[in-house]
């Protein structure tokens, strides 16, 4: 075999094992992250910043809490579908309900995709420390990676945690490595397992004492539910 | 010049052993890169195609490094056909992860960009080495040309 016919052996070979751990990898993927927009260190920073401004968080709460109305949010950080909600039906929750006083929210980690999903809920409890959970939460979301590709890193938390006015990440970090970070999934186990919960998001509305799951999560039903509960 | 080549090579794949290891470093220490372009370098490291099925692609660079090294410090016929096949498969990945960050990322890694620019001069000159290097015969055929 010539050299020439060994050099265009050598580029097909060297074409092919790129070409098939690129694909094998699943990196053919042509979902895009978002842009950032001027100013910001973090696609998305601007939006959810807006999203949550001059609304009151405590903890995992928010909104008004003294608000008739309560909604549990079960979630996962990582879950592509809580995602999904989180962009495009819980913007207009916030907006209709929330910021006017009607509705309180509640966050509850419901950790559902892998160990990383732990990871990114002791962050959050950092974050909900200094309450600034549900600003780091939608930034998470914003900017949450491919599902198994253990996007969830320190480095990630930190840039995450750079677009959230006010946020103290050394606070948080340090937060996130202490036990009680992670007490609440035991709890939110305990809570799921009562109203049969196994997938996320889970979403559920106070009528008077008691909850009602709710059977989806697009915003006709969840605001239906939620003006069902507040006329109650 | 064979042997220049070599030499110059070797050089080359000695610098991007550095970067790669660098990179590496930071990668499981977490921290971010000393970086000429405003967290360029922590948008790509935080990127989902920082990894390849789970494996940082620092460490991947690092393996090719290595191995591209080692095949440039054998001398003879099966040392440059690896070389020049370590250093094709290095370009092309470099050249995927090239167009991610500009592309997808839209992002720039300083580090990222002078490896990319080390494996394709180590591509040049390994290729060149190899279509240089006396054609090796197989025991049926003539012998080779005495020097």
């Amino acid at each position: 075999m010539s050299r020439k016919a060994q050099l265009a052996a050598v580029v097909a070979a060297a074409a092919v094992i790129v070409v098939a751990a690129v694909l094998i990898a699943g990196g053919s993927s042509d979902k895009k992250p978002p842009k950032k927009r001027a100013g910001e260190v973090i696609p998305g920073q601007t939006a959810a910043r807006s999203l949550f401004a001059g609304i009151p968080e405590h903890g995992v709460t928010l909104g008004n809490p003294n608000a008739k109305v309560t909604m549990l949010e079960f979630a996962d950080l990582q879950c592509p579908a809580c995602r999904e909600y989180t962009l495009t039906v819980f913007p207009d929750v916030v907006k209709n309900y929330v910021r006017t006083g009607k509705v309180k929210v509640r966050f509850i980690p419901l950790t559902v995709i892998s160990k990383d999903s732990n990871v990114a809920w002791s962050y959050a409890a950092g974050a909900a420390q200094q309450n600034k959970l549900w600003n780091f939460a939608d930034l998470t979301y914003i900017n949450q990676g491919q599902e198994g590709t253990h996007w969830v890193t320190p480095l990630r938390m930190r840039q995450i945690a750079r677009g959230v006015t006010g946020l103290d990440f050394s606070r948080m970090a340090a937060y996130a490595a202490t036990p009680a970070a992670r007490e609440a999934l035991g709890a939110a186990n305990t809570q799921a397992g009562i109203y049969g919960l196994s997938s996320t998001p889970s979403l559920l509305v106070s009528f008077g004492n008691a909850y009602k799951k709710l059977p989806s999560f697009d915003y006709q039903t969840v605001s239906s539910a939620l003006d069902a509960a507040a006329s109650e | 010049v064979n042997e220049a080549l070599r030499r110059l090579a070797i050089g080359l794949a000695v610098v991007g052993l550095g970067v790669a290891s660098y990179l590496t470093y930071i990668h499981y220490r977490g921290i971010e890169s000393v970086c000429a372009i405003a967290h360029g370098c922590e948008q790509v490291q935080t990127s989902e195609w920082s990894k390849l099925l789970g494996v940082p692609v620092a460490l991947l660079g690092l393996i090719g490094y290595v191995s591209l090294l080692g095949a440039l410090i054998v001398d003879g016929e099966a040392g440059r056909l690896a070389a020049v096949t370590f250093a094709w498969t290095g370009a092309a990945f470099s050249a995927y992860l090239t167009y991610r960050e500009i592309f997808t990322i839209d992002a720039i890694c300083i580090w990222c960009v002078i490896s990319a620019f080390l494996m394709a001069d180590l591509t040049v000159l390994t290729t060149i080495r190899f279509l240089r290097a006396p054609q090796a015969r197989g025991p049926a055929g003539p012998p080779a040309a005495a020097a």
